[in-house]
């Protein structure tokens, strides 16, 4: 133990730095004495409130973490001892003196935990929750968010956060939810699940990521720490490989993304020097790993795509023919609109528009709503490339009568503008 | 933990009654009550008459009023319910997808846990 004492800033840090990577970890000890996430969460959360009284007294420990869950096991075992019920023992929850901790605590816990780590990100993702209150309840529960910060990374009141949480808790705890690893045999759909909800994480913070409020928590990078801590639970998985790759990938791009005005940059139109290459290295070491299999999954192949456009010095010589391959590969693993849509601005470049407007044609016939607006604002492209450039007004007119976002809006606006000024 | 598995048909999802298809699909049923009971799991249940012989009591003021029919209105057909028991939510999903409604697409089961009042 390092008894130097810390100023109280110094020492805010380092309890800060414990929180981020002991949360989930003794969140997850904790689950299984208590049996109940809420309980378990409120024994980590005390252990942290003690944590800044005794480590200004007597400073911090050499094992933050092992001491942090020691103390909140301690302070659940007290409580239950003394309490016949668990709403007891909740409400006795008090650490009445520090924990001693010894190595061969540190040893035997470190052990036991990633198990648990791992089966608590299974329960956290369980299919039988709603998918949003998954999304809440892995960065609560896993990465430590505060109700409070979570609501401001979606828009949403802190009391309906709050309400979404407990749902969930209760659903767990009363629909007999396990709290264990799925059994071998599911393990691969589970964690299909769990890329889901870190996929949504991730999504959030990057359609959102306007950057008027910097006080918001960045969920991109709460989705890949996710992601890399799935990779030292469960090594050597291509898919979970890809994920990251294709987090990185995108993550990469992100200073190039925004302009000062807060306006979207399109990705042709990205400075390409301003995008983060040591994140774009460690994206392809990532990528490597992913595609070393017979069948690369869907996030390899996306993470492939993605790296087509970062081995790319600008816009007009990315190797397209390679990109349209990928997604015929992606449309075997899974149909959705929105690749085919890819595919048709990749054919686009590889081929012609001309060839890609017959396809887009096809593609429209069966639709989903939500799609249209990307249809038209596409097919505009494709004709406004065509030099047909009065078809391709019409269609960038309906493109923004069909969209409801009003950045997309003024994008399509500016093309419009473009297109007369040529004329 | 106690599971009541409610099943509810799609309309005109099950083979007509007394059909070649509906033998084979009351044989599964039979096959799944014999795997249910060997694993220990059946706690009871029982098929019930469809929705135009049910009949609805409800108590307005100080009358009871009387429905002739189902109180939802819904297009689904309540066939029956289960109760079985089983260790988790994880089971109970285990052996529901194994029900013969739910495994050829003849419907869905609502599994509902029982209460349990010995917990807080």
């Amino acid at each position: 133990m390092s008894a130097r004492l810390l100023s109280k800033e110094a020492l805010k840090r380092r309890v800060d730095d414990a929180y981020a990577t002991e949360w989930g970890r003794s969140v997850a000890f904790l689950l299984r004495l208590t049996r109940d996430i809420q309980i378990a969460e409120d024994c980590v959360q005390d252990a942290f409130e003690s944590a800044l009284v005794y480590w200004q007294r007597d400073g911090v420990p050499d094992q933050p973490g092992a001491w942090i869950r020691k103390a909140a096991k301690h302070r659940f075992i007290d409580a239950a001892r003394s309490s016949r019920t668990r709403q007891e023992a909740l409400q006795r929850l008090r650490l009445l003196h520090p924990p001693n901790v010894h190595k061969e605590d540190v040893e035997q816990l470190d052990t036991l935990i990633k198990d648990d780590e791992l089966a608590l990100i299974f329960l956290c993702c369980h299919p039988a929750i709603a998918v949003t209150d998954q999304v809440m309840l892995t960065l609560r529960t896993v990465a430590g968010l505060p109700p409070r910060d979570i609501a401001v990374a979606f828009f949403a009141k802190d009391e309906a956060v709050r309400t979404r949480l407990l749902r969930a808790k209760r659903k767990i705890r009363g629909a007999g939810i396990p709290i264990k690893l799925p059994k071998s045999d599911e393990i691969e759909k589970r964690l299909h699940q769990v890329f889901a909800v870190i996929y949504l994480i991730f999504n959030e913070g990057y359609l959102a990521n306007r950057g008027e409020n910097a006080t918001r928590p960045d969920l991109t990078k709460e989705a890949i720490r996710l992601t890399a801590k799935l990779l030292e639970l469960i090594p050597n998985n291509n898919e979970t490989h890809g994920l990251l790759a294709l987090l990185l990938f995108t993550e990469s791009r992100s200073p190039a993304r925004i302009t000062t005005q807060d306006t979207l940059v399109p990705l042709d139109e990205q400075d390409r020097t301003r995008w983060d290459h040591d994140v774009i290295s460690q994206a392809f070491k990532h990528l490597e790993r992913a595609v070393a299999c017979e069948l690369p999954g869907r996030y390899a192949l996306q993470a492939a795509i993605a790296a087509e456009h970062s081995k790319a010095t600008d816009y007009a010589v990315t190797d397209w023919k390679t990109i349209v391959l990928l997604y015929d590969c992606l449309l075997e693993i899974e149909d959705s609109e929105i690749y085919r849509l890819n595919r048709c601005v990749a054919l686009s470049f590889s081929d012609s528009p001309l060839v890609a407007l017959d396809q887009l044609a096809e593609l429209e016939k069966g639709a989903l709503p939500e799609s249209h607006h990307l249809i038209s604002a596409t097919r505009a492209d494709f004709l406004r490339r065509a030099d047909r450039n009065e078809e391709a007004l019409v269609a960038y007119q309906l493109a923004i009568d069909q969209a409801d976002n009003t950045a997309v809006q003024k994008f399509l606006q500016r093309r419009i503008l473009e297109l007369i000024t040529k004329r | 933990m106690k599971y009541t598995f409610i099943l509810v048909a799609t309309p005109g999802a099950e083979p007509a009654y007394g059909s070649d298809e509906w033998k084979n699909y009351a044989a599964e049923y039979g096959a799944w009550n014999e795997q249910a009971a060997k694993a220990g799991i059946h706690r009871g249940g029982e098929p019930v008459q469809p929705p135009e012989r049910a009949t609805t009591v409800r108590k307005e003021g100080d009358e009871v009023k009387l429905h002739d029919g189902p109180f939802a209105e819904t297009k689904e057909v309540i066939l029956g319910w289960y109760l079985v028991e089983v260790d988790n939510l994880d089971e109970a999903i285990k052996w529901a997808s194994k029900m013969p409604l739910v495994d050829n697409g003849f419907g869905a089961i609502e599994i509902r846990p029982s209460v349990d009042f010995s917990q807080g």
